[in-house]
């Protein structure tokens, strides 16, 4: 795996995975909708369920795309790798936007289903502190000029901010909260629901990971321009 | 009834409110932040095209 963390290589690797990750976002999502909209009223929430397939997805990834900085941190951190910070920093605008469309979602949910926009409870109110960390991960970035004093403060935030991730997975068991508890792994989800949702988050999965490479790549071309530039000044 | 008709007989109604604009939402968020990384790396590659020209 650690081959894959020279510049070169990625390029040549993320070129090649690229087509395949836009062709799986575009069929995960076009199947997901597809069987989201076919499926019947719930029995309680109505069509509004039909939130679900794009609230859930962007709730995951907002929480993957922290997890994944958290550790591209450990190994800007321990192996001072070039490649970790420039993968750190092309993942937290992708988290931040998918925790804005996660709060977005879940309050355009929240209204019908519990008669309000937002409440203070714990699920709500540690995904919005992921909103703030993702804000702050990247303020931090832009605040120091030194690329590598930088890297390493905005590592070390990460890493604290980690702790955020488990509570927001938790919030619903360790505290009583309006948020329904987990029921995809537990198996209480139908299956008429299931599958369109496992089919969304696997195309949102896609898209990351897509726009993940793509980012990654563009820094990787800035870097080589700054450095021609320099060396031709 | 065409299926369209049908469609949105069922999911425009009252929570039509609530289940569209969640739907436009993400759809501007997650198109528009395609669409500027596309953006943002092929201009980079333009850049760099440019300045390796001989």
């Amino acid at each position: 795996m650690f081959g894959y963390a020279n510049p070169t290589k990625f390029m040549a690797l993320s070129g090649a995975l690229l087509p395949w990750c836009w062709g799986l976002t575009l069929l995960c999502l076009a199947g997901g909708l597809y069987l989201g909209f076919a499926a019947p009223p719930d029995y309680q929430q109505g069509t509004t369920v039909t939130i679900m397939f794009i609230h859930v997805p962007a709730a995951i990834m907002a929480e993957l795309a922290y997890a994944v900085i958290a550790v591209a941190s450990i190994f800007s951190l321990v192996q001072r790798h070039i490649l970790a910070d420039v993968a750190a920093r092309a993942a937290a605008p992708l988290g931040a936007l998918f925790t804005a469309l996660g709060l977005i979602t879940g309050s355009l949910w929240g209204r019908p289903t519990w008669g309000a926009y937002w409440v203070w409870d714990a699920r709500l109110t540690s995904f919005l502190l992921l909103l703030f960390l993702y804000l702050g991960y990247m303020a931090l970035w832009s605040a120091i000029e030194d690329e590598t004093k930088a890297a390493r403060a905005a590592a070390i935030l990460a890493l604290v901010g980690a702790v955020n991730i488990p509570i927001i997975k938790f919030s619903v068991d360790w505290w009583n909260t309006l948020h329904q508890g987990e029921s995809i792994i537990s198996g209480k989800l139908d299956p008429v629901y299931l599958w369109p949702l496992l089919l969304m988050a696997a195309g949102y999965g896609f898209l990351f990971a897509g726009l993940m490479m793509t980012r990654i790549r563009t820094a990787i071309v800035e870097r080589r321009i700054r450095s021609l530039m320099q060396a031709g000044a | 009834m065409s299926a369209l008709a049908a469609f949105f007989a069922v999911h425009g109604g009252g929570y039509g409110a609530f289940i569209w604009p969640a739907y436009a939402v993400s759809a501007l968020g997650l198109g528009g932040a395609t669409a500027w990384t596309l953006l943002c790396w092929r201009k980079a590659k333009a850049r760099l095209a440019a300045l390796e020209k001989p």
